[in-house]
């Protein structure tokens, strides 16, 4: 299957400097930083991707193709933070997940349902399948956070709503 | 770094293009009817002791030494397990259907002239999860809560309620929509789900694994979310997969069993059929709707070569259980099928009872399918009300005489099972033992005598709820004298729930 670079992300991996968006054409000011916080990842093994979405881009969320921001981790065990630099202001929904294997993907089993860990921004849920753009999103001005739990197969993707009780 | 790139695949696209995104919670038609059902149930056990077998037991049950009527036989040594949905009531809430119940292993131990029993309910993920917030969080097969929690996958929902499988040294409580969940021997304590290879982590492993004679095992999953589909498995007898398959059927509903020939596996895919789209705001039973214009489809897979199928069109029917199936040298497949008119027991029946109402519904009646080589099938000879067929291991996949199965001949006790059936299918005759009035009967397996030569040659071990007294028991019989009434019978203190399938591991 054909593989899209994504250039900008790929420096960062180990830097732990500010990932740098790429610019969006006709953006007015590029000032602005989201910072993620993963949470809940349940191994150091592999490594956690990390994904930006804009609303109407052409791509429907969540497909990562469609992401205009991304950055790979290294896994560990619980969580980390990533900050996205130089983005412009607007709504930016997350999504991302834990490549335990190291083979680049989100591995499904035969019926495309992830078998690894994954989650949406704010914990946002879907039932069978992915939460939508707005549920896991933010509105960015000038620095936001937003938190990105990651769940695994066979557990309900029900955490955040049992920790926003 | 080759591997920093963007994931090739597309981030769970599968599942958005089902039209599945978002949870909608929705107050369905049921919850409107007010109230819970749990004193609907136990205003009617009062009045009517025989719903007893849907009375929620205790998670635990022991008891060290049960006791025996008649004789048992020297040679039958081993354990039964069954399972069945159970815990029907928990933190005050009632589910809405008899198949919805977390399930419970019920262990009969028998060695040295002792039969020990031990119930456990299996602690699923769901359950865990359930008992940690104190409150149902899940929809049910038949159950749509309210304000019920997304899932990740159908295993999510798992309730590993269904039947029990023992292979290749691994105890499995079964269900149909999601995983098999491995049971420790020492405890029946749940310990996670099984994995059978690449790929097949939480795809749906069904209730009905067929042992071949040779030892090897072959089932079906059938899946409905994220989408339907049909999974075929062929596992060694170690238990180590030796391919498995995935076949877009078209349009399906829940397929809870199938048959093999020694050639082919049979699957009939009947015109109860799943609406993706209405499983957000219904239950899965109700996002099903019956189509009795349709026909049932019957799907046709060649064993060595899953890639060869071929169709057949039956009239519409609704059934559960097959008995076994046979290959004639010209191609034609005889099936044994349990089978009724339309799912009212399903949709009626089996739902009703939640609240201790009993709804009548078409019988399940025993029924020949006869496939011929190319063509439509046919439906012969409908016999006599029947349900949980069973044969002896020998003969699956192959040509076979017998077939066990209960009845409920003009039952004035309205509707419920009362007879064990041995049906001669080569002498077109049945004989049957009635266990009696306030006696419900429970599927019976065979179990072949060590040594035994013939096809009956072994016994029938199965449960028997009297509700009368109050209390559950074990029976066996000579399979080759069913009318002759049990030989022994061993009697718990307590009453089990009532439940669906089970397995006899010798020892």
């Amino acid at each position: 299957m054909k593989r899209i670079p994504l250039l900008l992300a790929a420096g960062a991996i180990l830097s732990g400097l500010p990932v740098l968006a790429a610019p969006e054409a006709g953006g007015a000011a590029q000032a602005a930083e989201l910072t993620v916080a993963v949470t809940g990842v349940n191994s150091g093994k592999g490594r956690v991707y990390v994904a930006l979405h804009r609303a109407a881009n052409g791509v429907k969320f969540p497909d990562m193709k469609g992401a205009v921001a991304g950055a790979w981790r290294k896994a560990n065990k619980g969580g980390f933070s990533v900050t996205f630099a130089g983005l412009a202001s607007g709504r930016y929904a997350v999504n991302g997940f834990h490549d335990a294997n190291r083979n680049g993907d989100l591995d499904t089993n035969l019926l495309g349902i992830p078998t690894e860990g994954y989650g949406f921004g704010n914990g946002a849920t879907g039932h069978f399948g992915p939460a939508s753009f707005d549920a896991s999103s933010v509105a960015l001005k000038e620095a936001a956070t937003i938190r990105l739990p990651i769940g695994y197969g066979g557990s309900a993707g029900s955490t955040s709503r049992e920790s926003n009780r | 770094m080759t591997g920093d790139r963007v994931p090739r695949r597309s981030f769970l696209a599968a599942s958005a293009a089902s039209g599945l995104a978002g949870f909608a919670p929705f107050a369905p038609a049921l919850a409107a009817s007010g109230g819970d059902w749990g004193e609907a149930f136990a205003t009617a056990l009062k009045r009517n002791p025989m719903l007893l077998g849907w009375k929620t037991p205790p998670d635990r049950l022991d008891t060290g030494s049960l006791a025996v009527t008649g004789a048992w036989p020297a040679g039958l040594k081993g354990r039964f397990f069954r399972n069945g949905p159970s815990i029907h009531d928990r933190f005050g809430r009632r589910y809405r259907h008899w198949f919805d119940g977390d399930g419970m292993i019920q262990e009969f131990a028998i060695a040295d002239g002792r039969i020990a029993h031990r119930g456990r309910v299996v602690r699923t993920p769901k359950l865990a999860r359930e008992d940690a917030a104190g409150r149902r969080l899940y929809n049910g097969y038949g159950t749509h809560l309210p304000d019920s929690a997304p899932v990740r996958g159908p295993d999510g929902l798992n309730a590993a309620n269904i039947s029990v499988l023992h292979h290749g040294g691994e105890l499995l409580a079964l269900w149909e929509g999601g995983s098999a969940t491995r049971l420790e021997e020492a405890t029946l304590a749940a310990s996670g789900f099984k994995n059978w290879g690449p790929q097949l982590s939480g795809v749906p492993f069904s209730a009905h694994p067929k042992v071949d004679p040779d030892g090897t095992l072959w089932n079906i999953g059938c899946s409905l979310l994220p989408r339907p589909a049909l999974v075929l498995y062929h596992i060694d007898r170690t238990g180590r997969l030796i391919k498995a398959g995935l076949v877009d059927a078209g349009p399906m509903g829940l397929i809870h069993d199938f048959v093999v020939t020694q050639k082919s596996l049979v699957i009939l895919i009947q015109p109860f059929l799943f609406d993706p789209a209405r499983a957000e705001r219904v239950s899965v039973l109700d996002a099903h709707a019956w189509k009795p214009q349709a026909e049932t489809r019957v799907l046709v897979v060649d064993r060595a070569d899953f890639g060869k199928r071929r169709w057949h069109a039956l009239p519409a029917h609704f059934g559960f259980h097959y008995g076994n199936a046979w290959e004639e040298a010209d191609g034609t497949i005889r099936l044994d099928h349990c089978l009724a008119g339309d799912p009212g027991i399903l949709t009626e029946t089996l739902r009703y009872v939640m609240t201790g109402e009993f709804r009548a519904s078409a019988p399940l009646r025993y029924a020949q399918i006869v496939l011929p080589p190319k063509g439509d099938g046919r439906i012969a000879g409908r016999g006599e009300e029947a349900e949980f067929a069973r044969v002896a291991p020998a003969v699956v996949g192959r040509r076979h005489r017998y077939v066990y199965t209960l009845g409920a001949p003009d039952n004035p006790e309205g509707w419920h099972f009362r007879t064990l059936v041995k049906r001669d299918l080569e002498r077109g005759v049945a004989e049957s033992f009635d266990f009696g009035p306030g006696r419900i009967p429970e599927e019976h397996i065979f179990v072949p005598k060590p040594g035994g030569r013939s096809e009956d040659d072994g016994w029938l071990i199965g449960t028997v709820l009297d509700w009368k007294k109050g209390v559950s028991g074990l029976s066996v019989f000579d399979a080759r004298a069913v009318a002759a009434g049990p030989v022994a019978q061993a009697w718990l203190p307590y009453p089990l729930p009532l439940g669906f399938h089970g397995a006899f591991v010798p020892g």
